[in-house]
């Protein structure tokens, strides 16, 4: 659970699942999201590599699961 | 004030005309000031084409660009449209636009030669400084007006490079987040955006850049144009007080910009008609893909005039933040060590680099990339008091110098070239030297524009009559 909008600049980071190398991508790339402005790298769970211009992971918005295929954006239940 | 003059009462009409102006406005004076006792130097080059130039683009953008506002519509769900409408319907729509985005790269080429010259031939130095800053604040001006033009066609391109430019005003610590809602309008790039960058791209920037323009022509003809040899033709002038290495600009120079504009016209012709695209650098593919704010575009880059500075933006990472810190430890070391300072300045200069780097590890490198990006344009105002060298053009310096220049101009280059490159690590690495050689030539300049032995200045300009 991610909003999809980089922590450096604002773009939209787009997937990128497969592993191994291909381009913007290191070698022995796991599957997560790369930036595509400026490169910045995301893990599956929206954290960013180290060494990247993305200062900070992609945001977690509050959420809950209301059921097991059900989910409400914008609420916890802590709020 | 200037007497009123009585002209012959046999004078000509047009004659009767002029003094009629001449008493009320003073039109005659303004030209021969900047025309036809305008004394510039006779041993102008090639490089002389390009100030010219640059106005005749103006002139073709300010033309074109009325043309445009009567067929374009600002607003988000009509714009990328109206440009297609423009490019398909409107007579001549096509012609117009082609040449209005071919003058928005044509603008850059042309200032970047611009720039150039007075950076060889040291055109920015005393007593030119002011000619120089204007020429500086009018580059600056042309950047933000040509960022802000290319949202108005709306498209993937337009759409996430202001995106990520108004973001890079959200890096600045405390006051950033606010500050590039205050600049957007809204809380993504939208209509509101839009709007505001319509405003500015067609009255706000411009109204700036044409006083600015007219400061730099004031500027320059009260202090007279520099030339290739560097030397004041002010310094030797015959009986009349006229100098005697100068020609007046009109008709001399007039006639020749007009070979001038005649061979650019030639090659902007061939552009806009065979490839206004320019293969994807001028209007970039991306582009013909109507905004989507949910989906970024694989790979996106600026227009290639502002490439060499993003790609110093990208250099700066955390990694880089350990270079550049240590830059500013020897910088301050040297400074204390070397420089001949009071003890009290030495002092400041220690404790302003201290307080430099805590800021550099508490903020992070996101904003640096920021200070980086602008601090490269702004560090060209400052370019009269950094060189100490004692002659002004590059004619007359050590050998090294025309290659130092050389690798500056192909140091640029190459960040112009990884600027357009999707990011890879050999590339990020190359533009991190790229940027420190970049910084490096300017800040160092005190001191290495001082070694060397410069060769004899000639007294009379280098010049050979046709």
């Amino acid at each position: 659970m991610g909003v999809g909008i980089c922590s450096h600049l604002g773009c939209s980071p787009s997937d990128k699942f497969q592993t191994g190398a291909q381009p913007s991508l290191p070698d022995d790339w796991q599957g997560g999201f790369l930036c595509p402005c400026h490169g910045s790298t995301f893990d599956m769970a929206g954290r960013v590599f180290k060494n990247k211009p993305a200062p900070d992971n992609l945001e977690v918005p509050p959420h809950m699961y209301l059921s097991d295929t059900r989910l409400l954006i914008g609420e916890d239940k802590k709020a | 004030m200037a007497e009123f003059k009585e002209i012959s009462p046999n004078a000509s009409a047009g004659e009767k005309l002029l003094n009629w102006v001449d008493n009320r406005f003073p039109a005659s004076k303004l030209y021969k000031e900047h025309l036809s006792e305008y004394y510039a130097p006779k041993n102008f080059n090639f490089w002389y084409f390009f100030g010219s130039l640059a106005l005749l683009v103006l002139v073709i953008q300010i033309v074109t660009g009325i043309f445009l506002v009567m067929h374009y519509k600002p607003e988000a769900t009509l714009a990328f449209a109206s440009v297609e409408y423009i490019m398909r319907d409107v007579p001549w729509g096509w012609l117009i636009r082609y040449m209005h985005s071919t003058g928005a790269s044509a603008f850059f080429i042309v200032v970047y030669l611009h720039m150039f010259r007075g950076l060889i031939y040291g055109s920015y130095r005393k007593p030119r400084e002011l000619v120089w800053i204007f020429g500086c604040a009018i580059f600056l001006c042309l950047m933000a007006e040509a960022f802000m033009g290319y949202l108005l066609p709306w498209g993937q391109m337009s759409y996430w490079g202001a995106q990520v430019i108004v973001n890079l005003f959200a890096a600045i610590p405390f006051v950033g987040p606010d500050l590039a809602l205050l600049i957007r309008g809204d809380y993504v790039v939208s209509d509101a955006t839009l709007n505001r960058f319509f405003s500015f791209h067609v009255i706000a920037v411009p109204l700036v850049l044409l006083g600015l323009v007219v400061a730099h022509i004031i500027a320059l003809h009260e202090v007279g144009s520099n030339n290739p040899d560097g030397i004041e033709i002010k310094a030797h002038k015959g009986p009349d007080g006229k100098p005697l290495d100068g020609i007046p600009f009109h008709p001399y120079y007039s006639v020749h910009d007009i070979m001038g504009v005649s061979v650019f016209l030639m090659v902007f012709s061939a552009i806009v008609f065979f490839a206004p695209e320019f293969g994807g650098y001028f209007l970039e593919y991306n582009n013909f893909i109507p905004a989507d704010p949910l989906k970024t575009p694989a790979h996106i880059a600026p227009v290639w005039y502002f490439t060499p500075f993003y790609s110093m933006l990208r250099a700066i990472t955390s990694e880089m933040m350990y270079a550049l810190i240590a830059c500013v430890l020897a910088g301050a070391f040297l400074g204390v060590t070397k420089a001949k300072l009071t003890g009290l300045i030495k002092g400041g200069v220690i404790g302003g680099a201290l307080v430099l780097v805590a800021l550099m590890l508490s903020i992070d490198a996101k904003f640096w990339g920021v200070v980086v990006m602008g601090g490269a344009v702004i560090i060209l105002f400052f370019l009269p008091w950094l060189d100490n060298c004692a002659v002004r053009s590059i004619r007359y310096r050590p050998d090294w110098h025309k290659y130092l220049y050389g690798i500056f101009v192909i140091n640029f280059v190459i960040l112009a070239y990884l600027g357009v490159q999707p990011p890879s690590p050999i590339g990020e690495r190359v533009s991190q030297v790229g940027t420190l050689f970049y910084f490096g030539f300017f800040l160092l300049m005190p001191w290495w524009s001082r070694l060397g032995q410069t060769k004899p200045v000639p007294d009379r300009v280098t010049f050979a009559a046709h």
